[in-house]
């Protein structure tokens, strides 16, 4: 866990590193090595990269309501650094899911959008975090901010599994012409996608480390020009 | 230990003292009142629709209506009690925090139903709707999604009236977690009012309850944080 | 649904602007990480260097 310093520059650098090459091999066995899918053709190959971003959205959210949990039973302010970070991490790979979805789903669905529940679910998934980080910047006094932002924090992350439900059966009763789960995946392209999904789980670590040490490195700015107003 | 109020007693005299308000002003319940038969005028107008289309779109229209009416009850709720530094003596008194909540809870809700009560009918005889159904499940369905919305509704109003700019942070917190709310409340109207078998929707009910209890259950555990000086 | 073969052969633009989306996103992203460190270390040089003054 960062300590009130924040991560050290190295562990940065070392995951910033790390998180470059295994993209860059990522987007390697996306587009030389793995075979197209044979439906979809070589659009599919968006696929990787849009449901290793969901993945990280969620894992990002997943932490911010573990941080939020661990903020108010122990009022410590690393976590409350730790779930800021990770949320707005978050909302910058739900973008880039939702930016991308539309553009798989034109060719292959002849639709931009669809209200199918993945969709639906992260657009909602989209409006909570960005609530989130609305409360962040509207509440003054960081204490109580952060109160209000975990107490949040809490709520949406509960609250999308329900979101996720409701929106299957509000589609269930109108028939679903598409199903995205019938795609044929090949062993190359199973193994493809678990190294996307690696690959993004060290850039979600490298973003949330960077974006954690500015965190503290403002924290420090701001103690720095109290003091010298005394 | 004696000095403490019990929990029921706190809760009571707080319903008490925000329905005694409520009553003599009416502020809350003529504003979602007028609001929401303003929305329905507006709606009308939006779609123009023929006669057999509008039992398609009625229910959407009717849950609108009523959720948006409800957010300026809910903006009323936290903010009122801010205005003399209230909330600061309330927080200060010999209970459990979560009394507040409750109060709150029931007192929102019970303004909410009350012009539900003469909205319902209203809403009925302006879009020409009869009910087939049973006026039982109709009351069922309109008293679990009221409650959804106002159990979530009041711990966000809570939430935002500690922040800058509540008025217009409510609404943007509020919506995104209500949508299952809105969905079910819908779909069961829709299913009640089409003349559906319950069967075909309960599963909306069942959404509904499971909401309710589950929005009922994590205030109970947050409200204390949220109010701390 | 369309023939493969039509799907494959018209489809590379949207694949080249998913990616193009992607790319954008995380770069943007970083960039402006790294622009807000560049001034938060400049800003913490001139605090300190104040602070020291003063004492």
């Amino acid at each position: 866990m960062p300590e009130a310093k924040g991560p050290a520059r190295d562990m940065t650098q070392t995951l910033g590193l790390l998180a470059a090459v295994a993209v860059f091999v990522a987007l390697g066995l996306v587009f030389l090595w793995v075979p197209a899918e044979r439906v979809m053709g070589d659009v599919q190959r968006i696929f990787y990269f849009h449901v290793a971003s969901a993945w990280n959205a969620f894992l990002a959210f997943l932490v911010v309501f573990v941080a939020s949990i661990a903020f108010l039973r122990s009022g410590s302010h690393r976590w409350d650094t730790l779930a800021y970070c990770s949320a707005e991490i978050g909302v910058v790979f739900t973008t880039i899911t939702l930016i991308t979805g539309p553009i798989w789903a034109r060719p292959i669905w002849n639709t931009w959008w669809s209200w199918d529940p993945r969709l639906t679910t992260t657009l909602i998934l989209w409006f909570i975090y960005l609530a989130y980080l609305v409360i962040r910047s509207s509440a003054e006094g960081s204490q109580q901010q952060s109160r209000l932002a975990a107490v949040f924090g809490i709520i949406g992350f509960v609250d999308v599994p329900i979101v996720f439900m409701s929106t299957r059966w509000w589609r269930s009763i109108h028939p679903t012409l598409i199903q995205t789960d019938k795609m044929n995946m090949e062993p190359s392209m199973v193994f493809t996608m678990v190294f996307s999904f690696v690959s993004f789980t060290i850039l979600y670590a490298f973003l949330l480390s960077y974006r954690v040490r500015l965190e503290t490195l403002a924290e420090r700015a701001a103690a720095l020009k109290r003091d010298l107003r005394r | 230990m004696t000095l403490k109020p019990s929990f029921s007693r706190a809760v009571w005299a707080m319903l008490v003292k925000d329905l005694r308000l409520e009553f003599h002003t009416k502020e809350m319940f003529s504003a979602l009142l007028i609001f929401a038969l303003l929305v329905a005028v507006a709606f009308s107008f939006a779609f123009d629709v023929a006669p057999e289309g509008l039992r398609e779109v009625f229910p959407g229209m009717i849950w609108v209506a009523f959720f948006f009416a409800g957010m300026l009850a809910l903006n009323r709720s936290f903010a009122s009690e801010k205005q003399n530094g209230c909330l600061q003596a309330l927080m200060l008194g010999p209970f459990d925090r979560s009394a507040i909540y409750f109060a709150k809870v029931i007192g929102n809700l019970l303004v909410m139903l009350a012009s539900e009560v003469v909205l319902t009918p209203l809403f009925f005889i302006f879009f020409d709707m009869r009910l087939d159904g049973s006026i039982w499940l109709l009351a069922a369905i309109w008293l679990l999604a009221t409650f959804g919305f106002i159990a979530v509704g009041t711990l966000l109003s809570a939430l935002a009236a500690q922040a800058r700019a509540s008025e217009i942070l409510l609404p943007i917190i509020v919506f995104p977690v209500i949508t299952p709310v809105v969905m079910a409340a819908v779909k069961s109207t829709a299913g009640l009012l089409l003349g559906a078998r319950l069967v075909d929707y309960a599963i909306w009910l069942k959404l509904l309850v499971a909401y309710d209890l589950i929005f009922l259950a994590v205030p109970f555990i947050l409200f204390e944080y949220l109010l701390e000086v | 649904m369309t023939e493969p073969g039509f799907v494959s052969s018209s489809t590379l633009q949207f694949l080249f602007a998913g990616y193009a989306v992607i790319w954008a996103a995380l770069f943007g992203y970083i960039w402006f990480l790294a622009r807000r460190q560049r001034r938060l270390e400049a800003e913490l040089k001139r605090l300190e260097r104040a602070v020291s003054e003063e004492r």
